[in-house]
């Protein structure tokens, strides 16, 4: 059985912004970027004072794909000409380019699907890789949240003193519970119930210190 | 290290990778022509797809063992020609339901199943993928690559204006971009010995910008040296992402010639696009097979449609019949949107 610490950072936020970022000034044409491409970056933004070590690894979980994206773009295309800049965000691995560049950071990115489970499974992935002694595996999300938005960043393994949840892989029991799911338990302040059981991984929260 | 157990694949060009082959060492030029399987339907593509990657894993003869794990490399799935819809833009994953319709036909119980998007290295990255689970105790893991150009895909890449309306001529003087194809394969990866052997897959993901990578390809280079002694022992040839764009191939020989500085080691470079057009996920999985074939053949396809080479690149690019080669390591590179780049070593067995 593996078993991994980490940190969850969350942001919820509306789209498009009406101000530049303050991380504008490092993405080129940032008022361009789609949704997820935003509210990806802004997560981190808000939370760089604490994201300061870096991943040996990082896995984009990309749940919708880039459907939100594709949508407007076919329906711009149907109405004006298409945009380029539209569509480049129609690859949803495209959303990880303005958050590296504002990270100031390259290396090894996976960008995984597996709907209804896509979050959950990446999550997978991460514990698989994740040692404390080596460096941190990030998983990094976005989600629609009624009108708005959420950014999601995981922080698996590494020097992780600020860790919130525990991962193990493989559960005990059997589960099939959904990134609905999972985000609906992760979110709620209720310590109960402490796990979430899903693709062969459980997931407690760690007591209130 | 893993192996390469079997490998398939099917272009607009060819149904087998023997057929594959037969085109690529032809060296006919297509001019303009579509690259797109000859059985399309008029309507929807995902049919076809599940049809496709079924019909080219059948091509390996392959039982699945227990505990095989499945990864499916696309870019777009099963996205239809899209059309703007309420629903639309909270629907699942386009990828996901190709892989399970391709489980469904097929029957295989998947330990593991998993979609990787990563562009156009989205194979290359598979592989990577595939190389932690063989390491994580997984007898065998099935990469899948397919992609299919819908008009969305056809209208996007025209809108970034990338696609030619002449001939596909990578790495020369005139060339002015691609023309998009269909592609599907396949290939078992074990630990066990194989046809050919990967030492690791090197990738590295930069936020340069969207459409190119950096200019100075510190990326890609970056993706080159994750793969131990590459510069020290040098490949006998390059299957390279060669686009035809500008940017992609001026970026890639600059790359090649950072790696390889001594010119009598230097690899000799081709590439597989100007043949198949550029299939996107699927470019990295047709390299992989040409590059396995190459090593079993001892024989190496040229870029047949470049006559010229851009005077301004360094690298030793095979564009005519050339000498006999001696092929014991071949490298494939893939470059993304996104930044995403990859290489992949592929070695002929001991």
């Amino acid at each position: 059985m593996s078993t991994v610490h980490g940190a969850y950072y969350c942001s919820e936020m509306d789209f498009p912004a009406r101000i530049e970022p303050d991380w504008g000034k490092f993405v080129d044409r940032w008022y361009q970027l789609d949704a997820a491409s935003y509210v990806l970056t802004e997560t981190y933004w808000r939370h760089h004072a604490v994201l300061t070590d870096r991943p040996g690894v990082m896995f984009l979980a990309s749940p919708g794909a880039s459907n939100l994206t594709d949508s407007q773009f076919a329906h711009q295309a149907s109405q004006t000409t298409p945009s380029p800049a539209k569509f480049v965000h129609t690859l949803p691995n495209v959303r990880s380019a303005s958050l590296l560049k504002v990270m100031k950071w390259s290396g090894e990115v996976f960008c995984l699907q597996k709907d209804p489970v896509t979050v959950v499974s990446a999550l997978s992935e991460a514990v698989y890789l994740a040692r404390p002694e080596a460096a941190s595996t990030w998983v990094v999300s976005v989600t629609p949240h009624g009108a708005r938005f959420r950014g999601h960043i995981f922080v698996l393994g590494g020097e992780n003193p600020a860790s919130t949840l525990t991962f193990k892989i493989p559960a005990e029991i059997a589960g099939s519970l959904t990134d609905r799911d999972f985000f609906s338990w992760l979110n709620t302040s209720e310590q109960t119930p402490l796990n979430f059981v899903a693709e062969g991984l459980e997931i407690v929260k760690s007591p209130v210190r | 290290m893993f192996s390469i157990r079997s490998y398939a694949c099917a272009t607009g060009a060819a149904d087998s990778v023997s057929g594959l082959w037969t085109a690529l060492m032809a060296g006919r030029d297509h001019g303009i022509e579509d690259f797109l399987f000859k059985d399309r339907p008029a309507g929807p593509v995902e049919d076809l797809l599940v049809r496709r990657l079924a019909s080219v894993y059948a091509q390996l003869n392959h039982h699945a063992l227990p505990g095989t794990g499945v990864i499916l490399a696309s870019t777009k799935g099963m996205s239809n020609d899209f059309v703007w819809s309420e629903s639309a833009a909270t629907a699942p994953d386009p990828l996901t339901p190709l892989l399970k319709g391709f489980l469904r036909q097929t029957g295989i119980q998947a330990e593991r199943s998993l979609c990787v998007s990563n562009a156009c290295s989205s194979t290359l990255a598979a592989f990577a993928l595939a190389d932690l689970w063989l390491g994580q105790g997984l007898s065998e893991v099935i990469v899948l690559a397919a992609d299919a150009v819908t008009p969305f895909v056809n209208k996007g890449f025209e809108s970034l204006k990338l696609l030619t309306s002449e001939g596909v001529r990578p790495f020369s003087a005139d060339r002015s971009g691609f023309r998009l194809g269909d592609g599907a394969a396949a290939f078992v990866l074990s630990k066990k010995p194989g046809v050919a052997n990967v030492r690791r897959i090197g990738l590295d993901s930069e936020g340069s910008a969207v459409t190119r990578p950096s200019h100075s390809g510190e990326s890609l280079m970056l993706a080159g040296l994750r793969i131990p002694g590459l510069r020290e022992n040098p490949p006998d040839a390059v299957i390279a992402h060669g686009t035809g764009t500008r940017i992609n191939d001026e970026t890639e020989d600059l790359t090649l010639a950072k790696l390889f500085e001594d010119p009598k080691s230097a690899p000799v470079i081709t590439g597989t696009k100007w043949c198949v057009g550029h299939t996107l996920s699927v470019s990295g999985a047709i390299d992989i097979a040409a590059a396995c074939e190459a090593l079993r053949r001892q024989e190496l396809f040229a870029l047949a449609t470049t006559s010229q080479i851009d005077p301004s690149f360094r690298g030793r690019y095979r564009t005519g019949a050339g000498g006999p080669l001696s092929l014991r390591k071949i490298l494939v590179s893939s470059l993304g949107f996104g930044g995403m780049h990859a290489m992949a070593l592929i070695e002929a067995p001991q």
